[in-house]
């Protein structure tokens, strides 16, 4: 879906808080608090986009991400991680999984909502060839 | 030392007598009735003199004269017994060295006394006895220095017995050579069921075998070190194994040192753990307050300026405590010694991008700040990201501790293999004592409260840590209100860093 965002994290306040800075560009969010909750989420929603935290109990975010990227129903839906724990090979290690950029708790919301709507462009873009 | 006198007559009075007579405490004086019964204890210990009947049994005197002369040269003194002097006092006696006569029958007994003395001197003085008493000393300096050798070796021992590092020392076959109490307890094993064995055939933690036995390259090279995770009770060893070369050149085996760094490790861990989760605890609920802020920000009604005031007041706050957050992080990564992607960049569009802020924090204190870049094509080596934030921190640095009117340069040169970068401002400068301590970040002791260059922080000690990390090096030039000058070398070409200096080959005698 186009504008659509699913947030994937099991801390509920940064999901409500992006939510509400989502929501105000006119996003359309959803928000799961788990792996498998967020991978069923994509599944069924197809999202245009997926915020993914890494630290989550469980199921953390690179298992999540290698599971969604290994499922035809959601592998093509643009991933970005973004995570608070610093891990300098974070970067590359998020790349090679797959996802389009690596983001670091905190971010500043306006560069969130920018490079949001630069992917869901290109997502378009390319649905488009 | 004790002279020695052998006297051979087959005349037991004459024997009797001359002993009593030549006898004293410095000289020991032994009788034999023949030549045959007197060679074997002259064979044994030598005599300074044989004083020699010629007419005996089993061996006359002139063979026997000939025989001694053979066997001893003129370290032997001889003294013949005879009643004509004169008569036997011919070619053959004299050829042989016979040194003196005693005339029988004896009646001057000072006098064969006094014969007796200038005979050993005599002897004693010879070449050969000289030769004789140097190879004397010399054997006994050599027994010293073979003791002394012993009693270094025993202290060399000791060190090995009671040092806290392991030592391992294997010869060209794989063998145990050596295997101090500290290895054994390391390795779990007994040092005598090791001693002589070959290494890889001892019941071993695997992966601790396989570092002590991954050294033996045939070349010498640096020593080799390696972290290894035992497998037994969680134990880690810092293992560094170099080869062992002959002093000619070829593999002698060699030779590992082993720590136990459980400890460290231990420490190191539980460190970068609770940083990681302080981090995480505190940016987690920074993040979910920065998105409420700017929800709050962008609500309708627009705030008023009052509550516009409090909010950006409350976004610089958050902003300042992220900042403190990352700089604490990315110290103890950096600490932590974690490697960060290297790839070739180019210089003049990163350095404008760490600028940026400076400039606008420069224009409004009223500070001139010019960059010279002469190659925006220059391209050097390093983690881009990390060395954005080192000039940033050390352009930011350059522009707090620079007063209004002041200026603030930065020039980017490019050197042979190395990309300069300088910044120059005309602040308060930097007194030499603090050139060093600057760059110490957690390890700075003086009182934040109270240090010199307060404000500084982490930033410094973070851009050197991050520019080393890349290949490159920054260096200090400041004096007190004379300004300073930070220079950055970066390396243009993949460079080794972070390995360890080669150090000579340890030779064996071989």
């Amino acid at each position: 879906m186009g504008d659509s965002v699913l947030i994937i994290d099991d801390d509920k306040w940064i999901a409500m808080s992006t939510a509400m800075v989502l929501e105000a560009e006119g996003f359309h969010v959803d928000s799961a608090l788990s792996g498998p909750e967020g991978i069923e989420k994509a599944r069924a929603q197809r999202p245009g986009i997926v915020l993914l935290d890494i630290m989550m109990p469980g199921m953390d975010g690179w298992e999540t991400l290698e599971r969604m990227k290994a499922d035809a129903a959601c592998a093509p839906v643009p991933v970005i991680v973004f995570t608070a724990r610093e891990h300098r090979e974070g970067r590359s290690k998020s790349r090679e999984l797959g996802a389009v950029e690596y983001f670091r708790k905190p971010f500043r919301p306006e560069a969130l909502v920018q490079t949001i709507r630069k992917h869901l462009g290109t997502q378009a873009a390319s649905g488009a060839t | 030392m004790l002279e020695r006198v052998v006297i051979v007559d087959d005349e037991e009075g004459i024997l009797a007598l001359l002993r009593r007579v030549l006898r004293s405490p410095g000289r020991e004086v032994e009788i034999f009735p023949s030549p045959l019964h007197a060679l074997p204890a002259i064979r044994r210990n030598r005599p300074d003199v044989v004083v020699t009947d010629l007419h005996m049994p089993g061996m006359s005197g002139p063979e026997f004269i000939r025989e001694l002369r053979a066997e001893f040269g003129d370290r032997i003194g001889i003294i013949v017994i005879t009643a004509f002097p004169a008569l036997v006092a011919d070619a053959d006696a004299v050829a042989n060295g016979v040194g003196a006569y005693l005339r029988k029958p004896f009646t001057d007994l000072e006098l064969l006394r006094s014969t007796v003395t200038e005979v050993i001197e005599a002897a004693r003085r010879s070449p050969r006895a000289e030769r004789d008493a140097a190879i004397e000393r010399d054997l006994a300096e050599a027994q010293v220095a073979k003791l002394q050798h012993r009693a270094s070796l025993s202290r060399a021992d000791a060190v090995l017995q009671a040092i806290a590092d392991g030592i391992v020392v294997l010869d060209r076959d794989g063998r145990v050579q050596q295997l101090n109490p500290a290895a054994a307890e390391l390795l779990e094993v007994a040092a005598e069921d090791c001693l002589g064995r070959v290494l890889a055939e001892v019941k071993l933690d695997g992966a601790l075998r396989d570092a002590l036995l991954a050294a033996p390259g045939q070349e010498p090279c640096a020593p080799r070190r390696q972290r290894v995770q035992l497998s037994r009770r969680g134990r880690v060893a810092d293992v560094r194994t170099m080869p062992l070369v002959t002093a000619g050149g070829s593999p002698a085996g060699s030779f590992a040192v082993l720590a136990d760094a459980t400890a460290e490790q231990r420490v190191q861990e539980l460190k970068h753990h609770y940083l990681n989760v302080v981090a995480h605890e505190l940016r987690t609920p920074l993040t979910a307050l920065n998105s409420f802020a700017s929800v709050l920000g962008r609500g309708s009604p627009p705030l008023d300026p009052r509550q516009q005031r409090v909010l950006s007041a409350m976004e610089g706050q958050l902003l300042r405590l992220e900042r403190q957050i990352d700089k604490l992080l990315l110290l103890a990564e950096l600490e932590r010694g974690s490697a960060a992607v290297r790839e070739p960049f180019l210089l003049a569009p990163m350095v404008e991008e760490a600028l940026a802020p400076c400039r606008i924090g420069a224009r409004e204190k009223g500070l001139q700040f010019e960059v010279t870049t002469l190659d925006p094509t220059l391209e050097v080596f390093g983690n881009a990201d990390d060395l954005r934030r080192a000039l940033a921190e050390v352009a930011e640095n350059a522009v707090k501790f620079t007063p209004a009117g002041g200026n603030v340069d930065i020039a980017i040169e490019a050197h042979d293999d190395e990309a300069v970068v300088r910044v120059r401002d005309s602040g308060i400068g930097i007194a030499s004592e603090h050139h060093e301590t600057i760059f110490l970040g957690f390890r700075q002791l003086e009182d934040p409260l109270t240090r010199a260059h307060a404000g500084s922080g982490l930033g410094l000690s973070l851009a050197k840590r991050m520019v080393e990390a890349s290949g490159g090096t920054i260096a200090i030039e400041s004096a007190l209100q004379a300004g300073s000058i930070f220079t950055l070398r970066l390396p243009i070409a993949p460079a080794a860093v972070a390995q360890d200096k080669p150090v000579a080959p340890v030779t064996v005698p071989g």
